[in-house]
């Protein structure tokens, strides 16, 4: 899949949610730590520390399928959907990455006016589990006519 | 637990005093720009409410004005926001309170809407700080009626809590009170302004009515006193009263200058003809009517033979009657008449009234020859005839006298009674040897005095003679 | 169910992301700028838009909202359930005034319109940091 580079930026480097839904209709959602694309294999791995979204891996485990949705201060934002691939421990390299995301993301929201505890609360969480999930499609959510509409297939 | 309730004892005690010195100011003085400099500064002073506007609705130009500011760097004085442009332009326009914790973010969001549909995002008109993201602002309102906006704004997010809103609703409501004062006292000086126009054009309607009332006084007063120069030229000549009488004296006291009462002469081939007469109506009416009166009688006089009196009183009736219009029916206009015929060569007269007496004085006293209760010219009554003529033999010496109306009705000041005939013949009895001037000037004197302060009420006429 | 420590987070200063899904289980996530507290029991989005978030609340009226409150930082996951929408009162009212003041700062007047205000039941709130 060919994803625009300002997208792909947004995917991995805006606030990020992860949100599933259980199988009777129940949906979930949680805050991610970060995430790795994987051009090649089309494939979009979310970090998050199991505890902290219990019910999106139980429901990655069970329906098998979640979203991914990420958008940065400009409100430029995308919606990814796909089938689970896997749930599964991350690597190191996964955690190192994970934690430089978290601390960008800190350091932007405090640049943006809230005190450095507030996002510690979410973000100084250390990620342990990857989603990885199929590029099936992605949305474009950014504000305005084209919200909703896919960006490619 | 107790540093809490410390703090919001503190904060409680911080607000009254805050809307204390308010409401001070606000009995202290009815600026609106005082007072609202005074809320504004005491906000920053007690809550660190570092930047404040207070802005003033001009209903007719639909904007909100700016008349005071508190911690600004640029000037907004004067500054104007459309209503509906804004917070502050929203609150006038839905007149209900907003407070805005990220507006930063609120126009982020905004903005990249904007750019996503290809519009040119157009900044709104700025009052206060272009970078504020709290905001708390608060309609000013007058019963229902929108007064202004105060608006308090900080670049910090999220800066102001509910008892913020609190207090500076408090404040808007005292911003609202001077805002009403100032708009009452506005329009008590537009309706003093409206009041001073109105009185001074009154002062000069009234200057400009009094000069036209002033001029047609002048002209009317000047109209009269020709006319009464018109009415004295019927009025018999001393010279000729002179030339015929032994003696003779004349008041003739129109009450306006003008009036009903008129004397009378005219000398015959072998005596003269003397008469008195009081008109119906004063002033210029009355004139009026002494002048058809005096040419009517000459023309009488002229046309028949005096050896009936009566007749020609008959004949002056008639003829009178038809000139005034009404001969058969009731008239209104007329005149009490008293006419003398002397004969000096007899020491003879003749006298015939119309509710008009003749007065004789001689040695013997003084006595009444009344004339027929009838006037000349209308009857209110029933038709009454004329009296036949009286003749009497008069000796030198005699004095006669015939007096109007004016002298016998008129009413005294202590007695409230009129003078009447009795006192007028115990005057004339107790004068008769005066001269005939004398006894009128004395009666005069004597009925002024008698009159005191009552107003005159008719015109005073006495002609008083003695024959050759 | 919502208390006075919830309310911080319910002023719109940080985006709340609401997920929904649809009567085949499709999940579908998306940002709403402020979730409108309306009385104990009772939270309200606004609808501006139809899409696909008002389209699986029409399948599946359950829905999940994670806030966070700006002066401590903790994280609620609610677990909300729509009942209806209102398109006049004061909260209507609140949102729209809210909504027309900022659009007409950044020249979007009359471009946005407020649809209604849609009313969720709150079921459960959960602090999760």
């Amino acid at each position: 899949m060919e994803i625009p580079l300002n997208c792909q930026d947004v995917l991995l480097n805006g606030i990020q949610h992860v949100g599933s839904a259980s199988a009777d209709l129940l949906p979930s959602q949680n805050f991610a730590h970060g995430a790795r694309l994987n051009l090649t294999e089309s494939t979009l791995t979310i970090f998050v520390q199991k505890n902290f979204c219990k019910n999106v891996v139980r429901d990655s485990e069970t329906t098998k399928r979640v979203v991914f949705y990420s958008a940065v201060p400009s409100h430029e934002a995308y919606q990814v959907k796909g089938d689970v691939v896997s749930v599964a421990p991350l690597s190191e390299a996964d955690v190192s990455e994970s934690q430089q995301y978290c601390d960008q993301v800190i350091k932007t929201l405090t640049e943006l006016g809230l005190s450095p505890d507030i996002p510690k609360k979410i973000w100084g969480r250390v990620a342990d589990t990857g989603i990885t999930i199929e590029l099936e499609q992605i949305f474009n959510q950014t504000p305005g006519p084209e919200a909703g509409k896919p960006i490619s297939k | 637990m107790d540093n809490n309730l410390e703090e919001r004892l503190e904060r409680k005690t911080k607000e009254l005093e805050i809307v204390q010195r308010v409401a001070v100011a606000l009995n202290a003085s009815n600026e609106v720009e005082t007072i609202a400099l005074l809320m504004l500064k005491l906000m920053e002073e007690y809550f660190d409410f570092q930047h404040s506007i207070l802005l003033v609705l001009r209903p007719e130009e639909e904007v909100l004005e700016v008349v005071a500011t508190h911690g600004y760097e640029v000037d907004n004085l004067g500054k104007t926001i459309s209503v509906g442009m804004g917070v502050i332009g929203m609150v006038a326009k839905k007149q209900r309170m907003m407070r805005m914790a990220n507006l930063g973010a609120q126009r982020k969001y905004m903005q990249a809407i904007s750019k996503n549909t290809g519009n040119e995002a157009v900044a709104g008109q700025i009052v206060g700080l272009p970078d504020a993201e709290s905001q708390v602002a608060i309609p000013m309102m007058a019963e229902d009626r929108l007064l202004g906006v105060l608006s308090i704004e900080s670049k910090k997010i999220n800066f102001y809590n509910p008892q913020d809103e609190t207090l500076v609703t408090t404040l808007a409501n005292l911003g609202a009170v001077s805002l009403k004062n100032a708009l009452y006292l506005q329009q008590v000086e537009e309706a003093r302004e409206q009041l001073r126009e109105i009185n001074t054009n009154l002062e000069q309607l009234v200057t400009e009515r009094t000069k036209e009332l002033a001029d047609a006084h002048a002209d009317i007063v000047s109209s009269i006193s020709y006319a009464s120069r018109i009415q004295r030229e019927f009025i018999p000549r001393s010279t000729t009263l002179q030339d015929h009488l032994e003696d003779f004296g004349v008041v003739w006291q129109p009450r306006d200058v003008v009036g009903g009462d008129f004397y009378w002469f005219q000398p015959q081939e072998n005596g003269y003809l003397v008469g008195l007469g009081d008109c119906t109506g004063h002033g210029v009416p009355g004139a009026f009517m002494s002048l058809v009166s005096i040419s009517t009688l000459n023309r009488i006089v002229r046309e028949n033979d005096l050896s009936d009196l009566t007749s020609l009183l008959k004949q002056f009736d008639t003829s009178l009657r038809a000139q005034l219009g009404r001969s058969e029916e009731e008239s209104r206009d007329g005149l009490d008449f008293g006419l003398c015929y002397l004969s000096p060569n007899e020491q003879r007269l003749r006298f015939v009234g119309a509710k008009m007496s003749l007065f004789h004085m001689n040695g013997d006293g003084v006595n009444e020859i009344s004339g027929a209760r009838k006037s000349i010219g209308y009857d209110t009554a029933r038709k009454r005839p004329f009296r036949d003529e009286i003749e009497i033999t008069y000796s030198v010496g005699d004095t006669f006298l015939m007096a109007s109306d004016g002298v016998i009705d008129q009413m005294g000041s202590e007695t409230r009674m009129c003078y009447g005939k009795q006192r007028l013949e115990k005057f004339l009895a107790e004068h008769k040897e005066e001269s005939a001037q004398k006894i009128c000037d004395d009666l005069i004197s004597t009925l002024s005095i008698y009159r005191g302060e009552n107003a005159v009420l008719d015109d005073v006429t006495v002609f008083c003679f003695r024959p050759n | 169910m919502i208390k006075e420590e919830h309310l911080p987070a319910m002023q719109g200063l940080i985006p709340a992301c609401v997920t929904t899904c649809s009567a085949a289980g499709e999940p579908n996530a998306t940002v709403v700028s402020q979730v409108w507290y309306v009385d104990e029991e009772h939270v309200a989005l606004s609808h501006q838009f139809f899409n696909k978030t008002r389209r699986n609340i029409s399948e599946n009226p359950k829905a999940a909202v994670m806030i966070i409150s700006p002066e401590n930082g903790s994280a609620y996951d609610l677990t909300i359930s729509y009942e209806r929408t209102e398109t006049e009162g004061a909260l209507f009212d609140e949102m729209d005034m809210q909504l027309e003041a900022i659009a007409s700062m950044t020249g979007m007047s009359g471009i946005f319109k407020l649809l209604g205000a849609d009313i969720y039941k709150v079921e459960s709130i959960v602090q999760v940091a």
